[in-house]
């Protein structure tokens, strides 16, 4: 999987052990990021309120987003094209599988499921338990961990690059936001909430994203930004909430959050989610990056 | 190019393929044959089960949804038919039921159903 895209060609075929450990890794990952999704009920509703057409466009993009998170991820630059499809392809099978043990064992999936309501809720869980094997045994290794000067000034190379860290801050607030978006909260939030708190929430995200990226040295975040101008720094500041903004947006509207709300609704929840999004992709990022 | 995996590596790439063509291609037909008609709802009754007391009767009552779209919050009413007035009723809530499936529910009823029989129909529904 993604972890072992490392090019070191021509590669040595490696132990089953070994593989069947990055397996592991990533099942691991996959559950420890989903876990919260696969046990909500509004998610098993989504499967199965939306049109086919729609979990089909979800399962695609969510393949999208793993060949995103493949390519840049740890910024592999040298990883060849053909193991990011293969990765990303594996990833997805192994996210379908474990939403369909999971979704049997906690009882949604039985005798009396018929196959369309099953098929809806094993890909939209499927979609989120993906992502998290692909962090998952990214990140679950460990080897990354190591303190290497080579490895920084690549990283900070990397920094420059920006269709790299959108993609990647991209994949990080769609994991977060996807765990919040399908409950009944969100709407909640965003009917009750004032719009000065709205307002106050909206600030709040952008702070929060500028202070992890560039005050924090979280996860020893310079490593990740560029941040030569101050100019720099506010670009990534509102970049990180606008990618929060249409994630966020994209989720929602996926998740059927806007059918029948009139615009301000739409806006307020939309905000009041961008809170977590921000978080995906501004901590999200960092950590899925180090 | 990755092509010297061990057969584990293999198993799991090729089942992965095979997974995820049976999905896209299941996804792809459903899309294609689903429309966005309102859900159609049909209530059957099953047969009343007397409880070990014999002092209640249960009714097992299935909804299926034969539309394409799910219908939530379906609101069925049960009654017991002819007898005298007023009328005994039971009524049950079902979250959802999703297109093309079908949701059980049980009702009890102090007086044995039978003979007279039960009837049953759906109240409402919203849609999603």
């Amino acid at each position: 999987m993604a972890d072992a895209t490392q090019s070191d060609a021509p590669r040595r075929q490696r132990p089953v052990p070994e593989s069947l450990r990055e397996y592991g890794r990533g099942i691991a990952g996959g559950l420890l990021f989903s876990l919260p999704l696969l046990y909500t009920m509004e998610v098993w509703w989504a499967g199965f309120t939306s049109h086919p057409g729609s979990v089909l466009g979800y399962l695609v993009a969510t393949y999208v987003l793993l060949l995103g998170y493949n390519r840049y991820g740890g910024f592999r630059r040298d990883v060849c094209w053909f193991d990011v499809f293969t990765d990303s392809l594996e990833e997805l099978g192994l996210g379908l599988l474990v939403s369909v043990v999971v979704l049997v064992l906690i009882g949604r999936i039985g005798e009396g499921t018929s196959l369309q309501e099953a098929v809806g809720m094993v890909v939209v869980e499927a979609g989120t338990v993906a992502i998290g094997v692909s962090v998952g045994t990214a990140q679950l290794g460990g080897q990354h961990r190591e303190e290497n000067e080579e490895e920084d000034k690549k990283r900070l190379e990397s920094a420059d690059h920006v269709p790299g860290q959108l993609v990647i801050a991209f994949c990080g607030a769609v994991l977060f936001a996807a765990n919040v978006a399908p409950t009944e909260e969100i709407v909640m939030i965003a009917v009750e909430t004032q719009p000065w708190c709205l307002l106050g929430l909206a600030v709040l995200s952008l702070l929060l994203g500028g202070l992890i990226l560039f005050q924090s040295d979280f996860t020893r975040a310079h490593r990740f930004t560029r941040r030569r101008l101050r100019r720099d720094v506010l670009a990534g500041t509102v970049v990180t909430y606008a990618i929060a903004l249409l994630s966020s947006a994209l989720v929602l509207w996926f998740f059927g959050r806007f059918n029948g709300n009139g615009l301000s609704v739409r806006m307020a929840q939309v905000v009041v989610l961008a809170l977590a999004s921000t978080l995906g992709a501004s901590a999200g990022r960092l950590l899925i990056q180090s | 190019m990755r092509t010297n995996w061990n057969w584990l590596e293999g198993v799991v790439f090729v089942s992965s393929c095979v997974l995820v063509a049976l999905v896209l291609g299941y996804l792809a037909v459903d899309a294609w044959n689903t429309g966005s008609g309102p859900p159609d709802l049909s209530v059957q009754v099953g047969t009343p089960v007397a409880a070990a007391n014999a002092k209640e009767w249960r009714v097992p009552v299935t909804v299926t949804n034969h539309g394409d779209t799910a219908a939530e919050e379906v609101h069925v009413r049960v009654s017991l038919r002819g007898g005298h007035e007023p009328k005994k009723e039971a009524e049950f809530v079902l979250a959802y039921v999703p297109r093309h499936s079908q949701r059980e529910a049980w009702v009890a009823f102090r007086e044995d159903p039978s003979p007279a029989g039960v009837e049953a129909h759906t109240v409402g529904f919203a849609a999603p």
